[in-house]
């Protein structure tokens, strides 16, 4: 028995569960250097054929465009939104306010399938399906849970005596939210902004219901490029996604933490 | 007789403007965008190259911008979610879906002035509702299988029931998919019903096929599946089996069965309240004129729906318009199916699906 | 303060509470053939749902296909989250958030990637054609075995997020400590760790539970049309057959069997915690 209970063979069962759990992704790494037109593993002939096709792919090309444009204004909107409310249910000493925050959370509790469908049909009597706002709408249902949910326990470990000593000393409630409360708050809001910006980026079912002629995302058309073709682009897009968010999840790390910023 | 009259009329004027004559009967050209909402897939590429691109340097004030559908189903759901503010101009979609978005008023009458090569069509390519899209293209249903796995090769739909293409060597679109559709209709005739009445003979005949079904739904289509060897035989329409069958070297045999056939249409309309109805318009007059006929009809053997079309006859052969292939065809009443496709659908993923 | 609450309330009336006040009011509409709505007040969906023995059977395999994969989540990501929890190595946060990592990527690019694991001509077969094990390749996809697999992977980062969690409450000392006083390494596990990590059990199984019941992608990438789920068949009533009415009728079950779900849990974990 070695220390701490890491038998030989209990570490072997652990590495395999890992290899288990990335295969997908080492898998769509490896296909996207194949250059055949279908889909078999090993390929046929390695290359980057695929990368190539992907670059001049325009469809792809304008989807990405639109997720990122959509999630941007999600993240935007979704903090604009999401921190006053916080703050107020943090800081504020109405009744109900544990209420208000279950209500906040409740759309993490839908059913993206129900969710997309329950905005279809609303959106198709208010001329919203198929278009940025609606879309921008439905993705602002989906984050800001995450955002009132992380700020407020964010704002809960900052303990109101900063605020209290910063009054005392004479300063207006505006300036000490600026001064002490809201760099104080940093994290949160970083961790949150970058969540809202990966889901939304990343949404898909609810999007699908949403989508249309003139305005579709990214994940949705990678869903209909699956479906209707079996070559290895998709994994060549998916390589590429993965190395923008790897990048994105370093820098946030690099700058607040990726579990502090996550308000763990 | 004055509809006689009327035809030869307006024949005599399309030619005239196919001929390039300078003939300004349009007051001013149409321009702006349209969006195009047709299949996906192989459908979209060869259509993209074969029409659209065609169209836009022959117009060069329109852009038309192609919105690929799942299926018709799919797209009429999006009709509807859109109604007020239509995202799509002009839809390619089956004619049993198509009758349902003309009654719902989804989309509108065409300008007979607006689209002359109307006048073109085959009697069979006829709009089924006055005024509202034509055909657009002809195909049928085939039996599709694996030259190099699949010896004797399969002559008919009976030929699938045999012990070897069990277990899960087949590839079937479910209903409510048009080729669901098409074969139990197929599948009820062969064994002695007919489809108006009931479609209990066919749904049992189906039921024993099960075992040999590996999906029901095939990622990305049967043909790929069939090419790659993931299954050895499916059923199929004859103008993309066509294409695969030469796209993979003759390793995708195709079949015009002997114990009967389909006819498939698709339509194509104008969109209620659509933005540019001038510049859709002006797309479904040269979708279904001479030109893109040809060009469709030679590079994915669709059957051609215009009569003028001169059509290269290894090409024309290998379309549902050859006659041998018409003499095969059992007669459809889309218009019935469609108001009795939900039922099946609910046969078919009760007593079918397995 | 109440009117910093006025932007996000907002957003929850309009594009949450309304939309599912809608979908209750669409689920008592009457759907006729071909698609079309007629207005009515009427429980003739909910009465056609549960006395069909075809949607009796559909939710039965959708509980199964969840608790299934519930089950095969929690016992891959177990074993990961207890060697977590006793690797002593700065390496451990490294490797906790590779674990959680695949939340990263998007759920249709990962199923994409069993795909091509799993196919006829994927990873697997060709692996066990090229040491002869299989002359025929073994059918992985399209059917239910593709399924699991795929939605298993999926939803095991979920619960090794809830594991990893609740390890982190537990000293590490508590182990060592039973086994000091002699207990066997399997007892110690059985008696002091086990039921120390059951929240962390519970959290994620419930996690699991409502995602996987509530999955879309994957059994529809790789069910081959005939692993039903209640979210496959929601869309395909709202999509592909048009029946909207039917379609809000299955989301309701749905939301009801979440809220049955959710109230057992907090009944349980008020029992255990």
């Amino acid at each position: 028995m070695e220390s701490h209970g890491l038998s030989k063979p209990f570490v072997a069962l652990v590495v395999a569960l890992y290899v288990f759990l990335l295969s997908p992704l080492a898998i769509t790494l490896a296909i996207s250097f194949s250059n055949d037109p279908f889909l078999g593993f090993p390929p046929e002939q390695w290359g980057t054929r695929w990368y190539g096709v992907l670059l001049g792919n325009p469809r792809f090309l304008a989807a990405f465009q639109n997720s990122l444009a959509i999630a941007a204004t999600t993240m935007a909107v979704g903090l604009a939104a999401g921190i006053p409310a916080a703050y107020a249910i943090a800081r504020g000493s109405f009744p109900g306010r544990d209420a208000l925050l279950a209500l906040f959370t409740a759309p993490l509790l839908l059913p993206s399938i129900v969710l997309g469908l329950a905005l279809l049909l609303v959106f198709s009597q208010l001329n919203l399906a198929s278009t940025f706002h609606g879309l921008v709408l439905a993705h602002l249902v989906v984050t800001l849970p995450y955002v009132v949910r992380i700020v407020t326990v964010g704002l809960s470990t900052i303990r109101p005596e900063y605020e209290e000593a910063a009054m005392t000393l004479g300063a207006s409630p505006w300036r000490v939210f600026r001064r002490v409360t809201l760099p104080l708050m940093v994290p949160g809001i970083v961790g949150s902004a970058a969540l809202t910006f990966l889901v939304s980026f990343d949404e898909v079912v609810v999007s699908l219901f949403l989508v249309g002629p003139r305005l579709t995302t990214l994940p949705v058309e990678i869903l209909r490029y699956v479906e209707t073709r079996t070559d290895p682009q998709v994994a060549a897009l998916s390589v590429i996604l993965i190395a923008i968010t790897v990048a994105l999840v370093v820098l946030i790390e690099r700058s607040v933490g990726v579990m502090r910023a996550l308000g763990r | 007789m004055s509809r006689i009259t009327h035809t030869l009329g307006m024949a005599a004027f399309a030619a005239a403007l196919s001929l390039g004559a300078a003939v300004p009967a349009l007051a001013q050209e149409p321009s702006g965008e349209i969006t195009l909402n047709a299949y996906s897939g192989i459908f979209q590429d060869n259509y993209q190259a074969a029409v659209v691109e065609p169209f836009m340097r022959r117009f060069p004030n329109i852009r038309v911008t192609y919105f690929p559908g799942q299926n018709s189903a799919q797209m009429l759901g999006q009709l509807r979610a859109q109604r007020a503010s239509p995202q799509s101009d002009v839809v390619i979609m089956d004619v049993s879906v198509q009758r349902v978005a003309n009654d719902e008023g989804l989309f509108a009458r065409l300008d007979p002035a607006l689209v002359p090569n109307l006048a073109q069509l085959f009697d069979l390519a006829r709009p089924a509702q006055e005024g509202f899209g034509p055909a657009v293209t002809f195909d049928h249903l085939t039996v599709i299988y694996n030259t190099q796995t699949v010896n004797p090769a399969p002559t008919s739909l009976r030929d699938l029931w045999d012990a070897r293409f069990r277990p899960s060597r087949l590839a079937i679109l479910a209903a409510p998919d048009i080729v669901g559709l098409a074969f139990t209709i197929l599948v009820n005739h062969t064994n002695g019903g007919d489809y108006r009445q009931n479609i209990d003979a066919g749904i049992r005949r189906l039921q024993e096929l099960a075992p040999s079904v590996q999906t029901w739904n095939p990622n990305p289509d049967p043909y790929t599946l069939v090419v790659n060897g993931t299954v050895q035989a499916a059923i199929g329409w004859n103008a993309r089996s066509q294409l695969y069958a030469t796209q993979s070297q003759g390793r995708l045999g195709v079949v015009l069965p002997q114990d009967g056939s389909a006819f498939q249409i698709n339509t194509i309309s104008l969109v209620a309240n659509s933005r540019n109805p001038r510049a859709a318009q002006a797309f479904i007059n040269y979708a279904i004129g001479p030109e893109a006929q040809k060009a469709f009809t030679e590079r994915m053997f669709y059957g051609p729906v215009n009569r003028t079309a001169t059509i290269a006859p290894e090409a024309l052969a290998r379309t549902a318009a050859a006659p041998e292939n018409m003499a095969r065809m059992v007669a459809i009443d889309w218009a019935l199916v469609a108001t009795l496709r939900d039922r099946w659908n609910e046969r078919w993923r009760r007593e079918v699906i397995r | 303060m109440a009117a910093l609450l006025v932007p996000a309330l907002a957003i929850v009336a309009a594009a949450f509470l309304y939309p599912v006040a809608t979908l209750l009011r669409m689920s008592l509409n009457e759907a006729v053939s071909g698609g079309a709505i007629r207005e009515a007040w009427t429980i003739a969906n909910y009465v056609g749902f549960f006395t069909d023995s075809f949607y009796l059977e559909l939710t039965g395999s959708a509980l199964l296909l969840a608790g299934t994969v519930t089950l095969t989540s929690l016992l891959v990501a177990y074993p990961i989250a207890l060697f977590l929890y006793r690797w002593d190595s700065p390496w451990r946060g490294p490797l906790a958030v590779l674990t959680i990592s695949p939340l990263l990527v998007s759920a249709v690019v990962r199923t994409y990637g069993w795909i091509i694991i799993l196919g006829d001509r994927g990873a697997v077969n060709s692996i066990l054609r090229g040491v002869g094990l299989a002359a025929e390749p073994i059918r992985m996809t399209n059917n239910w075995i593709g399924v699991v697999v795929g939605l298993t992977e999926v939803l095991t980062p979920y619960m090794a997020l809830a594991l990893i969690a609740g390890f982190g409450r537990l000293d590490r000392a508590v182990e060592e400590a039973a086994m000091t006083l002699g207990a066997s390494p399997w007892r110690t596990f059985v008696r002091v760790t086990l039921p120390l990590s059951l929240p962390g059990i519970m959290l994620g199984c419930l996690l699991c539970f409502v995602l996987a019941i509530s999955s879309f992608i994957t059994p529809r990438l790789l069910g081959g049309g005939r692993v039903f789920t209640l979210a496959t068949e929601i869309y395909e009533q709202s999509m592909l057959n048009l029946n909207w009415p039917l379609a809000a009728t299955i989301s309701m079950v749905m939301l009801v069997m979440f809220g049955v779900t959710l109230v057992a849990y907090g009944r349980l974990a008020r029992r255990i915690g």
